[in-house]
C-alpha cells in the first residue's frame, strides 16, 4: 500500500495546480447549490408536482413548502450525479495522459505493480470527487436547513439520503472510474479517451436517472446495502482493468 | 562474472523482426556500446533485458535474474534512461527524484540523501524546488540520468543519453557516465554518436537492422602472425587482462583494455605458446569505420 500512497500522493500533486481542472471539477456543484438555494426560496410556481403531491407526507404543508420539498427532492438527485462526471474524465486521462508526457515507461520500469499504478491513479480520480461531492452536499443541507420548514427539511435530507451522500455515492463513483481506466488502457490518445468515457458516463447516468427516484427513497439499511454492491463492483471492474492493462503492448503500440 | 547474457534473443512485432537472435556476454563493470541506425532494435532490446517487453524467443540474464521470470526483481536491479526523460512536468526537481527513489524502496531518509547527492553532482541542486516544465533539454537529461541512479544500480541502461543535448550538456552527462564507469557499474549504452562511444565504451556491438554483427574491438592491437592465426585465439584469450580475440587472416585481433602496458605481456605470451610474430599494431580502425562499413554493408544487401 506504501506504493499506492506514493503514486497518489504524485498524483495529486500534478492534479491539484491545474486551475482549469480545479474550476471544472468545481464549476457544476457550485452552479447546483447555487440553484438549489434559488429555487428553494424562490420555487417554481404552478408547476405540476405528479408524484410528490401525492405524498402522504406532504400532508399539512404550505404550497410553498409542497414547492420546496419538490424542488428539493430534485436537487438532492442532481446533486449526488453530478459527482460522477468529474473523476471519470480524470480517470480517463491518468493513463493516456503519461503516455503522452512520456512519463509511462520510466514509471513501467520501476518496480511497482499495475494494481499498485491503477489503484493510486483511480483514488486520485476518486477522492476530488468525494470531495467536492461531501461539500456541495454540505452546502445543500445548510441550504435546506436554513431556508425551508423542519417538515421540508426532514423530507428532503432523509437518513437514506444521507447515508448515500455519504457511503454509497464515494463507493458508486468508483464504477465509472473503473470503467475510464480501461478505456484509457486501450485506446492511444488523451481525445479517444475523454470521448469514450464520456459516452460510457452517459450510458451510467441513464441507468441511474431511471432508478434515480428509487436510490434517494431508499432507506439506511438499503444504502448501505447498495453501498456494498456498489463496492464489489467497483473492485471487480478494477481487477478487470488491471487484466486488461497490458504494459507491453501500451510501450509498443502506442505513437 | 557477465552483468547481462543474451542468447539468441528475438523479438518480433507482426511480420518484423526487431531483433534477431541476439547474443551477448557482457561482463560486469564493462561500458557496453550497442550502435545502430534508427529501427536496428536498440530500444526494443533495452526494453527487453529491463523486463518490460518479453522475447518472443531465446534468453537473457541481467544481474544474474532471469527475464521474463524475474521481471520485478531485474527492475529493482537496475536504472534505465529511456529514449525521453519522461519527468513530471509539474513537479519540481526534488519530487520527481524523492518519487521514483520511494518506488524504489528508499526509505523517506534514504531517499532524500540520495536526491541531494545526485542533484548535487549533476549540478541542479540550485534548481532543486524549481517546476522540471522549465528546464532546459540538458537539464532533464541530467534530472533523468540521476532518476536511473537513486537506487545505485549495479546496471545501468542509458538509452541515447546525450541525444538532442547541446555540446556542453553532453559533454556533462559524458563526464558524468566516466564516473559511472570508474564506480565499476555495467554500462549498457545506446547512441548514435560515434566518437562518444569510441570514447566511453569497453566493448562496442554494431546492431544493423534485422542482423546483428559479431562484436567489434574498442581497443586493441592486431598482431600480425607467420601462419595461421586460429591456433593462438585460444592462449589470447587465456590471458586474464585479454577482453577477446579472433583471428582474421593471419592476424589476431584482440581487445584490451590498456594496450600500451598490455601488448608486451601479449607478445610474451604469444611466443610462449609459439606464435611467430611479424608485428604488432594497434586497431588503426576508428569506431567509425569500422560502423559505416557494417552498415553499408547491410544496406547493400
Amino acid at each position: 500500500m506504501n506504493k499506492v500512497w506514493l503514486v497518489l500522493q504524485k498524483e495529486l500533486r500534478e492534479l491539484l495546480p491545474q486551475r482549469v481542472l480545479l474550476f471544472s471539477v468545481s464549476f457544476i456543484p457550485l452552479v447546483l447549490v447555487v440553484l438549489s438555494g434559488f429555487f428553494l426560496v424562490y420555487p417554481l410556481r404552478g408547476v405540476r408536482l405528479p408524484v410528490a403531491a401525492s405524498d402522504p407526507r406532504l400532508a399539512g404543508m404550505s404550497p410553498m413548502e409542497i414547492q420546496q420539498a419538490f424542488m428539493g427532492m430534485e436537487f438532492r438527485i442532481i446533486l449526488l450525479f453530478q459527482s460522477l462526471i468529474i473523476p471519470a474524465v480524470i480517470a480517463a486521462y491518468s493513463i493516456v495522459g503519461e503516455k503522452n508526457n512520456r512519463t509511462l515507461e520510466p514509471l513501467l520500469a520501476a518496480p511497482v505493480r499495475t494494481w499498485q499504478l491503477l489503484f493510486a491513479k483511480s483514488l486520485a480520480a476518486l477522492l476530488p470527487a468525494i470531495a467536492v461531492t461531501w461539500i456541495s452536499g454540505g452546502i445543500f443541507i445548510g441550504e435546506v436547513a436554513g431556508l425551508t420548514s423542519p417538515a421540508v427539511s426532514a423530507m428532503v435530507i432523509t437518513p437514506g439520503w444521507l447515508t448515500t451522500l455519504i457511503l454509497t455515492v464515494p463507493v458508486m463513483v468508483l464504477v465509472p472510474i473503473a470503467l475510464a481506466v480501461m478505456v484509457s488502457s486501450r485506446v492511444t490518445d488523451p481525445r479517444s479517451a475523454s470521448q469514450l468515457s464520456s459516452l460510457v458516463f452517459i450510458l451510467l447516468l441513464l441507468v441511474l436517472e431511471i432508478s434515480g427516484s428509487a436510490l434517494v427513497m431508499i432507506s439506511v439499511t438499503e444504502a448501505l446495502v447498495a453501498t456494498a454492491v456498489f463496492a464489489a463492483l467497483g473492485a471487480a471492474l478494477l481487477s478487470i482493468a488491471t487484466r486488461l492493462f497490458q504494459r507491453e503492448a501500451i510501450l509498443t503500440r502506442w505513437t | 562474472m557477465n552483468a547481462i547474457e543474451t542468447h539468441a534473443l528475438t523479438r518480433t512485432f507482426g511480420g518484423l523482426t526487431a531483433v534477431d537472435g541476439l547474443s551477448l556476454e557482457i561482463p560486469s563493470g564493462t561500458v557496453f556500446g550497442f550502435l545502430g541506425p534508427n529501427g536496428a532494435g536498440k530500444t526494443t532490446t533495452v526494453r527487453m533485458l529491463a523486463g518490460l517487453i518479453a522475447p518472443t524467443s531465446g534468453s537473457a540474464q541481467v544481474a544474474g535474474r532471469t527475464v521474463g521470470r524475474e521481471n520485478e526483481a531485474i527492475r529493482r536491479s537496475i536504472g534505465i534512461l529511456t529514449e525521453t526523460p519522461g519527468l513530471y512536468d509539474r513537479l519540481s526537481a526534488w519530487q520527481n527524484l524523492v518519487f521514483y527513489a520511494r518506488l524504489y524502496d528508499l526509505d523517506a531518509k534514504r531517499a532524500a540523501v540520495q536526491t541531494e547527492l545526485y542533484l548535487r553532482q549533476l549540478d541542479l541542486w540550485d534548481r532543486r524546488n524549481d517546476k522540471v516544465g522549465g528546464f532546459s533539454k540538458g537539464m532533464r537529461q541530467k534530472l533523468a540520468i540521476a532518476r536511473a541512479l537513486l537506487h545505485e544500480p549495479p546496471v545501468v541502461f542509458l538509452d541515447e543519453p546525450t541525444s538532442g543535448l547541446d555540446p556542453e550538456a553532453a559533454r556533462t552527462v559524458l563526464n558524468f557516465v566516466k564516473t559511472l564507469r570508474a564506480e565499476g557499474r555495467t554500462i549498457f549504452l545506446t547512441t548514435h554518436n560515434l566518437p562518444e562511444a569510441d570514447e566511453l565504451c569497453d566493448l562496442v556491438r554494431v546492431d544493423t537492422p534485422n542482423r546483428l554483427r559479431e562484436g567489434l574491438f574498442g581497443r586493441g592491437v592486431s598482431v600480425r602472425l607467420a601462419g595461421e592465426a586460429q591456433p593462438f585465439v585460444a592462449a589470447a584469450r587465456a590471458l586474464s587482462f585479454v577482453r577477446d580475440a579472433a583471428a582474421n587472416d593471419g592476424s589476431l585481433s584482440v581487445s584490451l583494455d590498456d594496450p600500451d602496458r598490455q601488448s608486451p605481456l601479449l607478445v610474451e605470451a604469444l611466443i610462449k605458446a609459439g606464435a611467430q610474430i611479424r608485428s604488432v599494431e594497434p586497431i588503426a580502425h576508428s569506431l567509425e569505420d569500422v560502423y559505416m562499413e557494417l552498415v553499408g554493408k547491410n544496406k547493400a544487401r
